[in-house]
Order: C-alpha cells, then sequence, then structure tokens
C-alpha cells in the first residue's frame, strides 16, 4: 500500500523544483500583481506593510492620466508600424532564401546575427547610427545630397519614433525570415505544379497557392512578434529613454518610471495588469484567425 | 534549353539579392566594429571618416580598466552559467514527468507551463522585485538565478517534453526489469538519446540570462551588476564618451551569442519553428 503510495507520488517528485520556481517566480507574481493593483504600496515599508486597500482607483487614475494613454498609443504605434514593415522584407527575403540551395546555412547564420545579440547592443548601436554628428546615416543622406543639414533624429517626436522603428525592424526581420523559411519547406510542390500546368503567373501562385498554406505559421510569426514587440524595453530605452517628450515611451518604460521614479508600486501594478489584459486580447484575436483558418481548410 | 538559362538567371538574382541583403543587414555592425578599432579623436570626428585613418586596438585593452567592467563580465558569466545548469536540470526532470508518467493534474499542469511562457516579463516586473526584495536576494547572483531560471523553464520544459516523447520506452521498460530505478534510467537512457535537445535548451536558458536588460536594471544595483546593465555606467555619462570603448565592449559582448547562435542554428530553427510548422 505504501508502495503504491509513493509510485504514485513519483512524478509529483520530478516536478517539484521546476513548479517550486515557477510558484516563486511566475504564478505568486501574477497573484500578487492583482492585489498589489488594488492597493497604495510604499516602496520604503516593507513587503505588505502598510499598504492601503484603494480598491480599483489606480485603474481609474490610470485611465484619466495622459501620460498612460499615450504610452499605449506609442506602443500601438510603435507595434503597428514595425510589425508590417519587419514582415514584408522578412516574406520577401524568405522567398529568396527559399530559391538558395547550396551555401543556406551560410545566408541563415549571417541572418541570425541581429536577433542574437542583445536588444541593449542593438539599442547603443542604432543610437550610434542614428547621432546627429558622429553618425553614419546622417553622414550618408548629406553626402548623397538627401539633406542639407543634419537631422537631430532621437531629439525630434516623429523622428525618434522612426529610429526606434528602424532598429525594430532590424531586430526582428530575421526571426521572421526563419520562421517563413521553414513555413515554405512544407508547401507541397504538387500543388504548385499543377497550378503552373493551370496557367497561373507567378504572382497568382503565391496568392492562391503559397501565401494560404503559410498562414499557421504567420498567425504564430504574428503572435510572438506582437508579444515581444510590446513586452520590449531595452531597446527603446537605450536609444531615447523614452523621449523626446514621451515620444517613444511604451508601456514597459512607463511601468518602470511610475513604479521605480515615481515609487507608485501599486499603480505600476495596475498598468501591469492592464498591458497583460492587452496582450491577451491581442492573442487571443490571432489565435482565433489561426483557428478559423484550421476549420477554412478543413471544409475545403 | 531555355528553361535551363532561365533557372541558371533565376539563381544568379537570388544569390545575388541574398547577398545583397545579408550585406546590408551586417552594415551596421560593420561600422560599430570600425568604430571599436579607431582613436577616440577619429570616432569623434566631423564628419565621419568611413574609413579609419588609424587602427588600434587600444579600446580592447583599455576597457577592462574602465570602471568595473571585467566584475560585470564575470557576474553575466556566472549568473548565465548557472542559469543554464540550474534550468536544465529542474526543466529536463518536470519534462520526464510529463513526457513519461499518466497524473491527476498533468494537463493542467503543462497548461500552465506552457501559458507562463507567453506572460509578458514586464507585467510582473513589481511583484517579482517585491519577492526579490523580501527574500532578500536583492543585488545577489542567487537572485538573478532565480528569476531567469524561471523565465527559462517553460520553454525548456515544453521543448524537452516533446523530444523526450518521441524517443520510445521500450528501452527504459527493459532496463526497468533490470531493476533501475527511475532516476537511473532518467540519467542512462534518456539522456544521452536527448543530447542535442538538451545542448539546445541549455544554450537558450544561457543566452537568455546573458542578454536581458530590464530585470538585471531593476534587481541589480553593483555586486550582481550584468554586462547588458553596466555598459551604460562603465562607458557613457555627462562627462565620458568613451564610445571607442562601449563598441568594443558591446562586440565582446556580443560573441558569445553569436558564436553560439551559428553554432547551433539547426536546433534553434528547430526550436522555433516547433509546432509552428506541420511536419
Amino acid at each position: 500500500m505504501n508502495n503504491r503510495l509513493s509510485k504514485q507520488l513519483t512524478p509529483y517528485y520530478f516536478l517539484l523544483p521546476a513548479l517550486v520556481v515557477l510558484l516563486v517566480v511566475i504564478l505568486y507574481p501574477v497573484l500578487s500583481n492583482f492585489i498589489m493593483s488594488l492597493h497604495k504600496v510604499r516602496l520604503l515599508k516593507g513587503y505588505g506593510q502598510g499598504d492601503i486597500f484603494i480598491g480599483l482607483s489606480n485603474y481609474a487614475k490610470l485611465i484619466g492620466s495622459k501620460a498612460f494613454i499615450s504610452s499605449m498609443l506609442v506602443s500601438i504605434r510603435f507595434t503597428l508600424l514595425s510589425l508590417p514593415i519587419a514582415f514584408i522584407l522578412g516574406l520577401g527575403m524568405a522567398l529568396v532564401f527559399n530559391e538558395i540551395k547550396k551555401y543556406r546555412p551560410v545566408f541563415t547564420g549571417c541572418l541570425l546575427v541581429p536577433w542574437a545579440i542583445a536588444p541593449v547592443v542593438t539599442g547603443y548601436m542604432w543610437r550610434w547610427l542614428f547621432h546627429d554628428s558622429f553618425g553614419l546615416i546622417n553622414y550618408s543622406l548629406l553626402t548623397l545630397g538627401f539633406i542639407d543639414s543634419p537631422i537631430p533624429w532621437l531629439a525630434e517626436p516623429n523622428t525618434a519614433m522612426m529610429a526606434a522603428v528602424t532598429a525594430n525592424v532590424w531586430r526582428f526581420m530575421p526571426y521572421i525570415t526563419i520562421m517563413l523559411l521553414a513555413g515554405l519547406q512544407g508547401v507541397s510542390t504538387e500543388l504548385y505544379e499543377s497550378a503552373q500546368v493551370d496557367g497561373a503567373n507567378v504572382i497568382q501562385r503565391f496568392f492562391n497557392v503559397t501565401l494560404p498554406q503559410l498562414r499557421s505559421v504567420i498567425g504564430v510569426v504574428f503572435l510572438f512578434a506582437t508579444i515581444w514587440m510590446v513586452n520590449d524595453f531595452a531597446l527603446i530605452f537605450i536609444m531615447t529613454e523614452g523621449g523626446p517628450a514621451r515620444a517613444t515611451e511604451v508601456i514597459p518604460i512607463t511601468i518602470y518610471r511610475i513604479a521605480f521614479e515615481h515609487l507608485k508600486l501599486g499603480r505600476g501594478a495596475a498598468a501591469g495588469l492592464i498591458l497583460l489584459v492587452f496582450l491577451l486580447i491581442m492573442s487571443a484575436l490571432f489565435i482565433r484567425m489561426l483557428f478559423k483558418d484550421r476549420e477554412g481548410t478543413r471544409a475545403a | 534549353m531555355l528553361l535551363r538559362s532561365q533557372d541558371r538567371i533565376k539563381k544568379f538574382v537570388s544569390y545575388g539579392i541574398g547577398g545583397l541583403f545579408i550585406i546590408s543587414l551586417l552594415m551596421p555592425l560593420v561600422w560599430v566594429l570600425t568604430t571599436s578599432v579607431r582613436p577616440l579623436s577619429e570616432v569623434l570626428a566631423t564628419p565621419p571618416k568611413i574609413i579609419p585613418e588609424v587602427l588600434t586596438f587600444q579600446a580592447y585593452v583599455d576597457l577592462w580598466d574602465a570602471g568595473p567592467f571585467a566584475k560585470y563580465f564575470l557576474n553575466s558569466i556566472i549568473i548565465s552559467l548557472a542559469t543554464a545548469l540550474v534550468a536544465l536540470s529542474f526543466s529536463i526532470s518536470a519534462a520526464y514527468a510529463f513526457a513519461r508518467f499518466k497524473f491527476p493534474g498533468a494537463t493542467l499542469l503543462l497548461m500552465v507551463v506552457v501559458m507562463s511562457q507567453m506572460l509578458p516579463g514586464s507585467s510582473i516586473l513589481i511583484p517579482i522585485f517585491q519577492v526579490i526584495r523580501s527574500l532578500g536576494l536583492l543585488d545577489s547572483h542567487v537572485g538573478m538565478v532565480l528569476v531567469y531560471t524561471g523565465f527559462a523553464i517553460p520553454f525548456c520544459t515544453w521543448l524537452l517534453n516533446g523530444y523526450f516523447g518521441a524517443i520510445p520506452s521500450d528501452l527504459e521498460h527493459a532496463a526497468l526489469i533490470d531493476g533501475c530505478n527511475r532516476l537511473q534510467l532518467l540519467y542512462r537512457i534518456i539522456l544521452p538519446l536527448a543530447a542535442p535537445a538538451i545542448i539546445a535548451v541549455g544554450t537558450f536558458a544561457f543566452l537568455l540570462s546573458w542578454n536581458e536588460f530590464l530585470f538585471a536594471f531593476v534587481l541589480t544595483k553593483s555586486k550582481a551588476l550584468t554586462i547588458a546593465v553596466g555598459l551604460r555606467s562603465a562607458f557613457l555619462g555627462q562627462y565620458v564618451n568613451k564610445y571607442d570603448q562601449l563598441f568594443a565592449a558591446s562586440l565582446i559582448f556580443s560573441l558569445p551569442p553569436i558564436a553560439l547562435f551559428i553554432a547551433l542554428q539547426r536546433y534553434f530553427v528547430q526550436g522555433l519553428t516547433a509546432g509552428a510548422v506541420k511536419e
């Protein structure tokens, strides 16, 4: 009897270490984040000491705050600008690389470099490239005669956003290319050939044969890229610190500011929860899109 | 004949565009590389010079004395290696349980693991800060390893679970009859067979902590500060702009990720696309 019980417990012993860590670092924080968001939490007091329950007032303050709404809009703008550009470039490159059979690992190896290095390094690199007096970008534009005087890229709201989007596209495109390239391996050549026999041209074949078969990969790419882009702190923080005039202050930077500069931990936790819900809704939309597609193919 | 020459043109164009694309993608890095091998006077010259006039590796020598850079470097190595080891052993054990046992709550627990992988880090930044603070682990190596292990476990467990599941269990049945216990089975049979996945997963955990910024920024101050955060304080400030050393340090910092990604690209691609691509 005892033996049987210990046998039944075996899997739980194997799971225990991982679950304890997840409990401390992920599950408890998720719960605690919710509770903190309903309190006024003082950083300088001990953990949980002197917290005052204030209901939904943190949320009300956030929704009424211009700075927070602006950071949500900045996050949306940043993602909606980066994602399509990175996707179109990534798709184009995946199609080109798909034709490259010999030495493909050399190409994909080089391609992975921007994805491998730390976002911090990418941030410093682009900040340096966009530097108004020592930067390569202004120098090239001046030399080629596109501009007459150097552009202070990171000092103007609109150009700072453009610079951040450029860096972000540079970083994400390799991921998108690799994913789509893997997806293209699964595109059936039979369908492709029969479409060719039917007289479909390259563009028709791309839209009617290739793209539909890539749909599930595209869904996954959009889902993960959105989560990662909205969640990114380091790249923008290093490039602009959210400035100038909050023009590039995305939600994660705002959360950091509220909690660790204004020392309002409860309100920061509420902002974190809003970010989580925001991403959950986005994910649910993508997953539904994927699910619908699966049903569609089954019906067809 | 016509088809063949068409094919040849297509191939030529593909390699041409592909090559040009790779060159322009890597241009920014090349520029940063040339910045790191110039004297600072030339780095801060307007207009910038495309080709360095003087080549010097002084920045690569001096950076080790710039503030506590060497300490930050060591911290990154210690924290990342420890994370890789701990995350790996915990995930191997958890993945084994998911792949080989049927037990109440298995599906629910696996779902929890998968869901935590999608959780955006910045949404739990503040409670994690509070947890680490109340454990007295702020600015400590142990605290950072704990947090990064938690971030690495979901993906590692999920990937290993798939890999272990694909290993036929006949071998284990034979070994069980021979009197091996479960732990011995794991060490002697599963681990050797799953070596490629284990290497990939360990590398993932290592790089996750190596490249991470936000949590290191919030949870450490000086003792456990990693390079990702230390680059800023070591080379840039109100009165110092040691761009040559900043980029020399950035490149040294980027070497392990680049080398590991290129060496293990097959596994990374497999890992990235696992589940997303229909076999």
